[in-house]
């Protein structure tokens, strides 16, 4: 029963399995795992239900926050320009 | 003077600084970045201008040379995978050293959701940026792990480490600033 003893303890495995699960299926042997393990791991539980609030609210950020337009600084613009014409005068 | 129609270079600053540096943005994430790679897309379009047929739009043409920039800077930065020292979250045996806190990442109210966009960008920009932009291509792209694999020249294994690494780190962060 060695197997199942280190794979209690392998919260690592187990967290790295519940975050390859959102992307993509895992593999039989993968599925067990992480079910055996999350049975008695309350913790690992506890990160799954949060890895899943952290996908909708990272996502959520993304579509609001990054959308809104930015623009450049007028120094730097005029830093470009300049660096611009003086490479024009080179050639 | 240079011929003033639209190609002259002195207006490319004015026509498309901000429309590069937006796409730039969104890749990247770093406004320092951006800002590095707006201007070196301008410096190789310079020198590069006497290749530019006027089959795409010059807009097109810029962007295509600021996207190769933008697969270089990721490139540079590809070190930073396997370089990162290895999280401080397991034990040698690999379970958890200390017990997450089952507080809850939801936003209930308006102020709350604003408040936890503010912890949340704070918490993602400590990450490497190689890390941050297989975020931005996941979520703001929609790209598949395939696309993302590919664009960035990482294998998939690599992949779920960035995926894996960067939500626990995600998660200690917004642990300790949204507690």
């Amino acid at each position: 029963m060695g197997w199942i003893k280190e794979n209690r303890n392998d919260c690592k495995s187990a967290t790295f399995l519940i975050e390859k699960q959102q992307v993509t299926a895992l593999t039989f042997s993968e599925k067990i795992k992480l079910k055996v393990h999350l049975y008695g791991c309350s913790w690992c539980e506890t990160y799954g239900r949060q890895s899943k609030s952290m996908h909708l609210i990272i996502a959520n950020f993304f579509n609001q926050t990054l959308t809104k337009p930015k623009v450049l600084q007028e120094d730097f613009k005029n830093k470009l320009k300049i660096l611009i014409t003086d490479k024009l005068k080179e050639n | 003077m240079d011929n003033e129609n639209l190609t002259s270079p002195a207006l490319w600053v004015d026509q498309y600084a901000d429309k590069l540096y937006n796409f730039a943005l969104k890749k990247v994430f770093s406004e320092q970045l951006a800002e590095d790679l707006v201007q070196e897309t301008f410096l190789s379009a310079l020198q590069a201008r006497a290749n530019f047929k006027g089959e795409s739009s010059e807009l097109t043409w810029l962007i295509s040379i600021l996207k190769n920039k933008v697969v270089d800077s990721f490139r540079k930065e590809k070190l930073s995978i396997i370089d990162t020292p290895e999280d401080d979250f397991f034990k040698e045996n690999g379970h958890w050293k200390s017990k997450p806190i089952p507080i809850a990442f939801e936003e209930v109210n308006p102020l709350e959701k604003k408040e936890l966009n503010k912890v949340l960008a704070q918490c993602l920009s400590k990450l490497p940026n190689l890390w941050k932009v297989v975020f931005s291509l996941k979520y703001m792209d929609d790209s598949s792990a395939e696309e993302i694999c590919a664009q960035l020249d990482i294998t998939k294994a690599n992949y779920w480490v960035i995926i894996h690494r960067s939500k626990l780190n995600l998660r200690a962060c917004l642990q300790k600033k949204w507690l």
